[in-house]
């Protein structure tokens, strides 16, 4: 999938048919009887500079399509080629264990809850600056300076440095959780639900830090949440993924003001809106989202589509996304159905 | 609307709480996770409570069924509860924590609905017999009668196969359906007030949607009143005829739906609301935030709670010197009055 | 937003300086204070464990020094005054034999005293098996008889002195836990650890080994294990070869409770961030895994030593641990095993004190330590 972006046209990380299968084993022998199929062939691409959010409901893959790429699960197949700060493309896909590690500084991850993804046990120096020591900066001195000045830019008080993550409210400790991905200049950040754990004030003082500190450090996001109030304030595109496929994808105009998928719309409707006001009828899916160790043949969404073709509804017709207007790609199955 | 307006004129509250105050008594100092919170539920509408983590809306609601677990204690304020027109009023605070009155009220009169369904559920015995032994406690009805109307609640509330969701267990279920399953547990003794403690927080939003859209319609079928405790302003959009907003413990304002969303009066209210990413904001535009932090409950500001957050406190409140207290500035819109002139 | 203001608004954090830069030890500390019967506990045991190293200084006659003449005396009160003065004395005790049971009974005459000293030279010993001293904190003067000596706790069938055997029994008792826990640690914490940190094939066997080990009878295979010793072996030979047999037992519990804590750490988001920034698996266990294990070490070890004493006690009351002459509470014991000690010299039970006091200790102090011991839990 290409698409024209504004910042800048050169892919920083390209996915191209991604796949995890989480085997079902049962029994002593622990025999493969089954695959949940999390991700199931999944391409993208993300430009630097750009912000990409992957958005669905729980069990679309989307966490699982980070942590492909972040190389925290090893994924079944496909490609993750991304672009390292030397211009060099490596595919992260087919690294081993170790030889990811060197590419670990390029690209870092924050995680959804503020308080298990903190070492108690360590002070924030230690956590701030973790990343510096394991890549190479043993200099407590250098460190110390580099952990200062990233505090301070993601508004933390320097003078905290020696406390410990047990004295910070869950805003606070996102910011630590920032910090420390910022620590070795990554160019890609992995914000896996960043503000879904936090209170809608400091939800919002985040979200602002994360598009400030993105503008000044022209860091690339991409970013996953199941909001699609967050995802549309933060993003320059919008994927949408059900049971481990992207069903649509475009930008957020395009997304949140046309959208062509009728789970995309189902979605939408759904928020609640925050103005009595616009009470309005909803569109409710009918029945559960699809199993993912049975998914349905052919298009995964058939069986809640409120207006499949017949073919579709038949499950002949392959999934696949087809571009609708410039940027904007829509399952095939779904175009006409929306 | 505006048919329940009118019903409001006519009748008392069917539950007045006054002035309540929660205190939890840790060895690191006294939490007071409530303190003074007045509000009134009033038949057949829907109450929405809205508030940050930690504002003390989950431990007021509890304290209406009295199930404050200890270091928690209610220390002050009445909770008068007029079930029926024609039998007394109770004040619910009076009563025994474990007594045959307060046992009758729970589930039977005023009955709740937990986040997580999975923890209020026992894993051992079907959804189907829980609901059942729920019913023969407060209704005296035999076996057969009981999985009856237990079969007809789970119909109501649009369990997919309901016969045969009865002999599951609850980890059998997905999320929607164990929370449709609680709601009919909930529902099934025909209580006066349900309370809802964020219902549909850990559900996609699809599911909420759906569970929304029950809960209106039950609503509308059965008359009872709902009080919706939720942190998400969307959703109290959605679904409250009255709302109101906690912080720290106190009731800072409260309203009509439409008032707090449209004519905000208190400036923790209107930060809360301009914060909220929407769909309809510009995309990258900043969000305006809330300055600071919610306080550690152990170092609780005195006087008025929001003070040091405040935009544009006055002199007094600034300095703590005024004390919180509800005034009625329109019909129906109460707001804390240190903050009148504020927002 | 500018990171001046941001700097402003998070500025808040002034609840508790102390409690804001506290490592988990000092919260461990702080709520392991609050804890009245833990705390009280473990300074008994600290005393105890210190009296251990005197055991020798408390003893009123040498353990080991068997006397026909006095044997099965009962337990002897000192009387401190005498005629309205201060002279602690204890009377002497006169054993007469009865013409048809054969029994010897003693009475106290207090015609004829005993002084008692204190901080008075007695029987010569080795403090530590190094220094020679003959000092001991109550006595009874040089050239009284045998007989006529201070007997506190009663004596046994040999004529030895209980209250000195029961303090330097102690000596064995209580060390064999600490030594037994530190071989169970070893072994609980790096089997249980590889166990949970690299799972797949070498987890199941060792969880299966585990599971055989548990699965087999412990007081068969102690017997045919202590058996199997050769009698020619010293004391301190046997001493160690028990420890072992006991904690090559008791390590399964710990390993359990490790693996668990590694597997379930494993997924923790703080060890994730950690592998995702490059960490390498030694920074990983020793940094991350480990120091999130201290807690629940504590509280383990804090279970296990009393296992190992209870243990010690069992194995030697029944004759398969240590061995006459070592003395022990557990050998010490062994003296009761008939129904005559039972009915009659009830003092012989005495040693049973010491073993049940020194659990319940140690079992409240790992109650006040469990809870204090996870700080971050709420």
């Amino acid at each position: 999938m290409t698409t024209k972006n504004k910042k800048d046209d050169s892919p920083i990380l390209e996915v191209t048919n991604l796949k995890k299968y989480f085997p079902i084993q049962k029994g002593i022998f622990k025999k493969i009887v089954g695959n949940v199929r999390a991700v199931d062939g999944v391409d993208f691409s993300i430009n630097k500079g750009e912000t990409v959010s992957l958005v669905g409901e729980s069990g679309c893959g989307k966490t699982t399509t980070a942590r492909c790429i972040m190389r925290a699960l090893d994924p079944t197949s496909g490609e993750i080629k991304f672009k390292t700060k030397n211009n060099e493309i490596i595919d992260l896909s087919k690294l081993s264990k170790d030889e990811v590690r060197p590419y670990r500084d390029d690209i870092q991850m924050i995680f959804q809850d503020p308080f298990s993804s903190l070492n108690p046990r360590m002070t924030l120096f230690d956590i701030v600056g973790e990343p510096l020591l394991v890549n190479g900066m043993k200099a407590k001195k250098e460190r110390e300076e580099r952990v200062s000045e990233i505090m301070h830019q993601v508004g933390l008080r320097p003078e905290y440095m020696m406390r410990f993550p047990h004295a910070f409210s869950g805003g606070q400790r996102q910011r630590i959780g920032i910090a420390r991905a910022l620590s070795i200049n990554p160019s890609l950040i992995v914000a896996d639900e960043p503000v879904s754990a936090l209170d809608v004030s400091v939800q919002a003082q985040v979200l602002n830090l994360m598009m400030d500190l993105q503008d000044q450090l022209n860091l690339t996001y991409l970013f996953v949440s199941h909001d699609l109030s967050v995802v549309s304030q933060i993003s320059d595109r919008v994927i949408v993924m059900y049971v481990g496929k992207i069903v649509e994808s475009g930008t957020p105009k395009q997304i949140f003001e046309s959208p062509k998928h009728p789970y995309t719309s189902a979605l939408l409707s759904s928020v609640p809106k925050a103005d009595p006001r616009l009470r309005q009828e909803r569109i409710v899916l009918k029945g559960e989202v699809a199993n993912a160790a049975d998914p349905p043949s052919g298009c995964t969404f058939r069986t809640r589509c409120p207006n499949p073709t017949d073919d579709c509804r038949d499950g002949n017709i392959e999934m696949g996304l087809i571009e609708v207007s410039p940027g904007h790609w829509v399952d095939q199955c779904c175009v006409n159905c929306g | 609307m505006t048919k329940k307006n009118t019903k409001i004129e006519k009748q008392k509250p069917i539950l007045s709480v006054n002035g309540l105050k929660v205190h939890f008594f840790t060895d690191e100092g006294t939490v007071k996770a409530v303190e003074g919170a007045s509000f009134d539920v009033l038949a057949g509408r829907t109450l929405g409570i809205v508030g940050e983590s930690g504002c003390g809306k989950s431990v007021a609601t509890r304290s209406l069924l009295r199930l404050v677990d200890s270091p928690g204690k209610i220390v002050d304020g009445e909770i008068i509860y007029r079930g029926d027109a024609n039998k007394k009023e109770i004040n619910i605070t009076s009563l025994k924590t474990s007594g045959s009155d307060i046992k009758s009220i729970r589930g039977g009169e005023i009955s709740l609905i937990f986040q997580e369904p999975m923890t209020s559920f026992s894993p051992v015995h079907t959804v189907g017999n829980q609901i059942i032994e729920a019913i023969k406690l407060h209704k005296k009805l035999n076996k057969d009668d009981a999985k009856g109307l237990t079969l007809d609640w789970f119909k109501r509330v649009g369990m997919p196969d309901p016969e045969q969701r009865m002999n599951q267990y609850p980890w059998q279920l997905s999320g929607g359906q164990r929370q449709r399953a609680m709601i009919a547990m909930a529902l099934c003794c025909d209580p006066k007030i349900v309370i809802a403690d964020e219902p549909t927080t850990a559900l996609d939003v699809t599911t909420q949607a759906q569970i929304l859209d029950l809960l209106k319609e039950l609503q509308e079928e059965n008359g009872m009143s709902i009080i919706f405790i939720t942190h998400d302003l969307g959703v109290i959009a959605e679904i409250s005829d009255d709302v109101s907003v906690m912080y720290l413990g106190n009731i800072v304002e409260s309203a009509s739906v439409d008032e707090i969303f449209h004519s905000p009066k208190h400036p923790y209210t209107t930060g809360l609301l301009n914060s909220i990413p929407s769909i309809t904001n510009k995309n990258r535009e900043r969000l305006p935030t809330i300055s600071g932090s919610i306080p550690h409950p152990h170092n609780r500001p005195s006087g008025c709670t929001f003070r040091n957050r405040c935009q544009n406190p006055s002199d007094d409140c600034r300095e703590g010197k005024i004390e919180m207290k509800l005034i009625e500035v329109s019909p129906g819109h109460f707001v804390d009055q240190c903050c009148i002139n504020c927002g | 937003m500018s990171s001046e203001s941001n700097i402003e608004k998070v500025d808040n954090i002034n609840s508790e300086e102390r409690v804001s830069v506290a490592s988990q030890g000092q919260l461990i500390w702080w709520r392991f204070r609050k804890h009245k019967l833990a705390v009280f506990s473990a300074i008994l045991l600290l005393l105890l464990y210190l009296t251990t190293l005197f055991a020798e200084f408390f003893a009123t006659s040498d353990p080991l020094e068997s006397e026909a003449f006095r044997g099965l005396i009962q337990p002897q009160p000192i009387h401190f005054f005498d005629e309205g003065k201060l002279s602690p004395h204890v009377c002497a005790m006169e054993g007469t034999r009865d013409p048809y049971t054969y029994k010897k009974t003693y009475k106290p005459n207090c015609d004829k005293k005993t002084p008692v000293e204190f901080f008075t030279k007695g029987y010569e010993y080795e403090w530590l098996g190094l220094i020679p001293m003959d000092r001991h904190l109550i006595g009874v003067p040089e050239g009284y008889l045998a007989e006529e000596h201070i007997f506190l706790l009663g004596t046994d069938i040999q004529g030895r002195d209980m209250w000195s055997r029961i303090w330097v029994a102690s000596r064995l008792s209580l060390s064999i836990g600490l030594v037994g826990v530190t071989l169970t640690l070893i072994f609980g914490i790096s089997l249980g650890g590889i166990s949970g940190f690299y799972g797949g094939f070498i987890d199941t066997i060792i969880q299966r080994i585990i599971e055989i080990i548990r699965a087999v009878p412990t007081i068969p295979l102690w017997m045919a294990l202590s058996a199997a010793m050769p009698f020619s072996w010293s004391i301190v030979q046997i001493y160690f070869s028990i420890t072992l047999i006991i904690s090559l037992f008791a390590w399964t519990d710990l390993a359990r409770v490790v693996r668990g804590r590694f597997l379930s750490l494993r997924e923790e988001d703080f060890v994730t961030a950690a592998v995702l920034s490059g960490a390498n698996e030694r920074r990983i266990i020793f940094r991350h895994v480990m120091p999130s294990l201290y807690s629940h070490i504590i509280a383990a070890v804090s279970l296990a030593i009393p296992l190992m004493i209870i243990s010690e006690t069992a194995l030697s009351f029944l004759g398969l641990g240590l061995q006459a002459p070592a003395i022990s509470w557990g050998t010490l014991l062994q003296g009761t095993q008939n129904v005559q000690s039972v009915a009659l010299y009830k003092w012989l039970m005495i040693p049973a004190f010491p073993v049940v006091g020194s659990i319940l200790l140690f079992n409240f102090l790992g109650d006040g330590l469990r809870d204090a011991a996870d700080p971050y839990s709420d």
